[in-house]
């Protein structure tokens, strides 16, 4: 068992106050449909994938928090980026397909283990997931990808109706912490994205915007584990 | 049949506000955000507009701001059906240019009184 808490002040840090204000606001999201759906007839499973959703917000908060105030350590292992994924995709598609969102996944061969948290790193890939969706505007297609590059294992995940233009990730943090508004280019999104931020952080990581073929979405690139390195 | 623009981000929220109006023979269109809901409106111009005032890119206030300055479009009721607290939104926009303009919290109102209140704003065209 490894401690490695790493600094998340870059991620910014929020107040409980700022953190309650912002839960508290986005939280109402799922929950005012789960009453919309409630109103109406033939919608359970709806219901019980909106209810899922605002759950695990509530789970990859409290774990980000919980390990930032060190009661808990990380566990680092060997871990399968591409598995890990495969995980939460199977997991998460039929949310997505709810919400009109297609998903595929690109897994390049011969991706090598990262040293990571197994947990968190499933918590922060179910942030980003539910931050795009979060963010997506009509039916469209989230495309994952796991690709090598020079500086370890990239996780990224594109949509194409998703509009990134007024987000700024670390700016638009901090500004909530200070003003106690939600993150106003992540609307209703804002939590999954500081709870996705800031335990990628944990994992030495960076989650950032990013565009290809005219697409916008988020990436976050896992160090290499040192030992790999010199192989 | 009364047609009116729902401008809500939340696909889910906004086919059930677009089923429970249908029950009320009002037909809708469905806006993600604001720049679809003015391509909508400018192809018809609606009987009223339902709109989440927290929007991906530009914010509902912006969308009535510049709704408003439209003369064809100056009379047209709109509801604001947000799951923002009053006082929130009075806190983060400017209030001023959003008035006089009802309001509804998602979290209290169900859909039925918004519907109720759309049949009232839209009675004379129907």
């Amino acid at each position: 068992m490894q401690s490695d808490n790493s600094n998340s002040e870059q991620g910014g840090y929020l107040s409980d106050i700022s953190m309650v204000h912002m839960i508290g606001e986005e939280l109402k999201k799922p929950l005012t449909t789960i009453k919309a759906l409630a109103e109406l007839k033939d919608s359970k499973e709806t219901i019980s994938l909106e209810a899922k959703k605002a759950l695990r917000t509530v789970d990859n908060i409290l774990l980000y928090k919980t390990l930032l105030s060190d009661q808990t350590k990380l566990i680092k292992e060997p871990v399968h980026v591409g598995s890990t994924l495969t995980q939460v995709v199977n997991d998460l598609a039929p949310l997505s397909l709810e919400r009109g969102c297609e998903t595929e996944v690109f897994i390049q061969s011969n991706i090598t283990t990262v040293d990571v948290d197994r947990k968190v790193l499933k918590s922060g890939i179910e942030s980003m997931w539910q931050a795009v969706l979060g963010m997506t505007e009509r039916p469209s297609t989230l495309t994952w990808y796991v690709q090598k590059t020079s500086k370890g294992i990239q996780i990224t995940v594109m949509n194409n109706s998703i509009d990134l233009s007024r987000l700024h990730i670390n700016a638009d943090i901090k500004k909530v912490g200070k003003s106690r508004q939600p993150i106003i280019g992540a609307a209703g999104a804002g939590t999954d994205l500081y709870a996705a931020n800031g335990l990628f952080d944990l994992l030495g990581s960076n989650l950032k915007k990013t565009k290809r073929d005219g697409l916008e979405g988020l990436s976050v690139t896992l160090p290499k584990s040192p030992q790999l390195s010199l192989i | 049949m009364r047609n009116v623009i729902i401008i809500e981000p939340d696909r889910i929220i906004a086919k059930c506000i677009a089923e429970s109006l249908s029950k009320q023979n009002i037909e809708s269109r469905i806006a993600s955000n604001a720049q679809e809901a003015v391509v909508l409106a400018d192809s018809r111009t609606p009987d009223a507009v339902i709109i989440e005032i927290s929007l991906p890119g530009h914010s509902g206030s912006e969308f009535i701001y510049e709704f408003r300055t439209y003369d064809d479009w100056q009379d047209v009721p709109i509801v604001i059906y947000s799951s923002m607290d009053i006082e929130f939104i009075k806190q983060i926009y400017d209030w001023t240019l959003l008035e006089p303009i009802e309001y509804l919290y998602k979290p209290d109102r169900s859909l039925s009184e918004l519907v109720e209140l759309v049949d009232e704003m839209t009675e004379k065209v129907a």
